[in-house]
């Protein structure tokens, strides 16, 4: 916390003394205003919900898939086989390459984004949930044995709740994946439809706007770190506690 | 005055089934209790990289209705194998083993098993756990939760209801596994060295436990340890196995008046009794672990030996 204010004392103080050239890397005090500016006109709040919405629908279409696609696989060893090398060289791929691709099946188009968003999160959430039920201590699956649960029962209250710890790690992992590909997505289809983050990023580029652009990281640092320390790292933790998987 | 009989074969233990019921009445001294399970020339083999482990052979064993009957021997006997065949997560390479006369077939609610460690959901609380037991027998949630509760006041836990097994000790744990073994309403409970993570006190608390509610239900159940002392506190039947290949050794008839508590004199004499038996069996496995370590060891300056068991670390002493 003091080295980050230090920075920003050290960076306001270079961006006054014309330590650089102010032009292409404006003080913080500057940021600020732009930011304070985009927001009053809405322009900043407008991109944040468009952002959020697209990866709002994608990483929630990425859990609900990959879930499945994690339980079947997690399930029935012989899809697991057959899937899981497919799966961990896909992986490696990142997933903004799955853009031209997207282009020719759908267009420059709200679609194409959303797609490549949802496959950046697929395969981590995939692959998390089917270690996740292949990882659940035989113990639990005996005891549900012994207690009737079978089928559907068996899924829905024993491997889920016992996966969770995992699929949870996957989610987040998932969700780092998916906003990265978002922004790639949008800085290379600013010419579509609704402006998302990444569009503004971009434009305040090619309009030489470079606070503009400052501002907006900001933005992404901000949300980035709320996701994960707010949201996925502390349910992570409390489900952890819960499943006696940590001490305390 | 006999404190115990002792057979060397499992027919005439059936003789002494009676007894099992506690209740010395001169009538009910012909009517033998139904055989729940029938195991008969039960072998299972494992067979590893390492080759094939015998971990039963020839098995013959009956329990029958009411019965209460624990199975000791040293440490890697086959004991919890033998369970495991029972409880129909085992299957056996060879022989029959048969509940009420039908060939088991898989796991299921009339043999519940409670297992070394506490295998409670851990998203659950204490009375969703046994909800969880529950939920085929009673549809209304209500009733569920009442049920629920009423079996974990069994074990003295209506009060943890609603805490977490993280948040409750080994003990209790263990003993929420007991309420929802009990919700199942199982004939048969199958119990795999239960308290063996427990503490003396947790434990003798615990077996007195157990007994209390094996008289107050009439349940049959067969009970698992590596401690005699504990084998001759609970059982009517004391079965003592050798290791390698897993066999039954010899069936004592525990006849002792009930309640039976850990320090009474009486079952100390008949465990040590016992021990006497087993110490041979140990023996034998400590020269068999000793000689395999020698022969590790002799040719192999090369480096990995592996490593080499204690045979004494798992022994029964515990309870003596
Ligand atoms: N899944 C398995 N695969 C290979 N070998 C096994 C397996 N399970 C048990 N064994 C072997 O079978 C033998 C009996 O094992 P078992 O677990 O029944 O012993 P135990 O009497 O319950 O011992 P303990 O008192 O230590 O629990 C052992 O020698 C063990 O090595
Ligand atoms: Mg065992």
């Amino acid at each position: 916390m003091i080295f980050l204010i230090l920075l920003l004392i050290v960076w306001e103080t270079g961006f006054r003394r014309n330590w650089w050239n102010s032009y292409l890397f404006p003080g913080p005090s500057e940021v600020l205003k732009t930011l304070t500016a985009d927001i009053k006109d809405g322009s900043l709040l407008i991109a944040m919900r468009i952002s959020l919405l697209r990866i709002g629908v994608a990483f929630g279409a990425a859990m609900v898939l990959g879930t499945l696609i994690g339980l079947v696989m997690g399930a029935v060893p012989l899809v697991h086989r057959a899937i899981s090398p497919l799966a961990l060289g896909l992986q490696t791929l990142p997933s903004i390459c799955w853009l031209p691709l997207a282009v020719i099946w759908f267009g420059l188009s709200e679609r194409a984004i959303l797609f490549v968003t949802l496959m950046g999160a697929l395969l981590a959430v995939s692959i998390a949930v089917s270690d996740g039920i292949r990882n659940i201590p035989p113990l639990y699956l005996r005891a549900a044995g012994m207690m009737g649960a079978r089928g559907l029962r068996l899924y829905r209250e024993v491997m889920l709740p016992a996966a969770l710890p995992a699929i949870l790690s996957g989610a987040k992992q998932g969700w780092a994946f998916a906003w990265r590909s978002l922004m790639a997505g949008e800085l290379l289809s600013v010419s579509t439809g609704a402006l998302g983050l990444g569009q503004t990023l971009m434009r305040g580029r090619d309009l030489n706007d470079m606070s503009e652009v400052l501002a907006v990281m900001t933005v992404l640092v901000a949300i980035g770190v709320i996701a994960d320390r707010l949201v996925f790292s502390r349910l992570e933790a409390n489900v952890r506690r819960r499943w006696g998987l940590s001490a305390g | 005055m006999a404190l115990f009989a002792q057979q060397t074969t499992s027919a005439s233990a059936l003789r002494q089934a009676s007894t099992a019921a506690s209740t010395p009445d001169a009538e009910a001294v012909d009517a033998v209790p139904p055989a729940r399970i029938q195991l008969e020339a039960v072998n299972v083999q494992f067979t590893t990289r390492n080759g094939t482990t015998a971990a039963l052979q020839n098995i013959d064993l009956t329990v029958r209705e009411g019965e209460f009957v624990c199975l000791v021997g040293p440490s890697g006997c086959g004991k919890s194998t033998l369970l495991s065949v029972i409880a129909g997560l085992q299957k056996a390479n060879s022989g029959s083993a048969l509940m009420d006369g039908k060939p088991i077939t898989g796991p299921g609610p009339e043999r519940a098993v409670i297992f070394q460690e506490a295998a409670l959901f851990p998203w659950l609380t204490a009375a969703q756990n046994v909800e969880f037991a529950l939920k085929q027998r009673i549809r209304n949630k209500k009733e569920r939760r009442a049920a629920a509760i009423e079996h974990l006041s069994m074990v003295h836990l209506a009060r943890f209801a609603d805490s977490y097994p993280h948040e409750l000790s080994g003990g209790m744990r263990q003993r929420v596994a007991i309420a929802r073994a009990l919700a199942l309403n199982p004939d048969i409970l199958l119990m795999d060295e239960p308290f063996a993570a427990l503490d003396a006190q947790t434990r003798d608390l615990l077996l007195a436990e157990v007994q209390r509610i094996w008289q107050s239900t009439g349940k049959t159940i067969l009970f698992v340890t590596h401690n005699v002392m504990e084998a001759v506190t609970l059982g009517d039947r004391v079965i003592c196995m050798g290791t390698r290949p897993g066999t039954i050794k010899q069936e004592i008839a525990v006849t002792l008046p009930r309640p039976r508590a850990v320090e009474d004199p009486d079952t100390a004499r008949l465990a040590q009794r016992i021990m006497t038996h087993l110490r041979d069996e140990i023996n034998k496995i400590a020269q068999e672990e000793s000689d395999h370590a020698a022969t590790l060891i002799a040719p192999a300056r090369s480096g990995d030996t592996g490593d080499i068991p204690d045979p004494l670390a798992n022994s029964m002493g515990d309870g003596i």
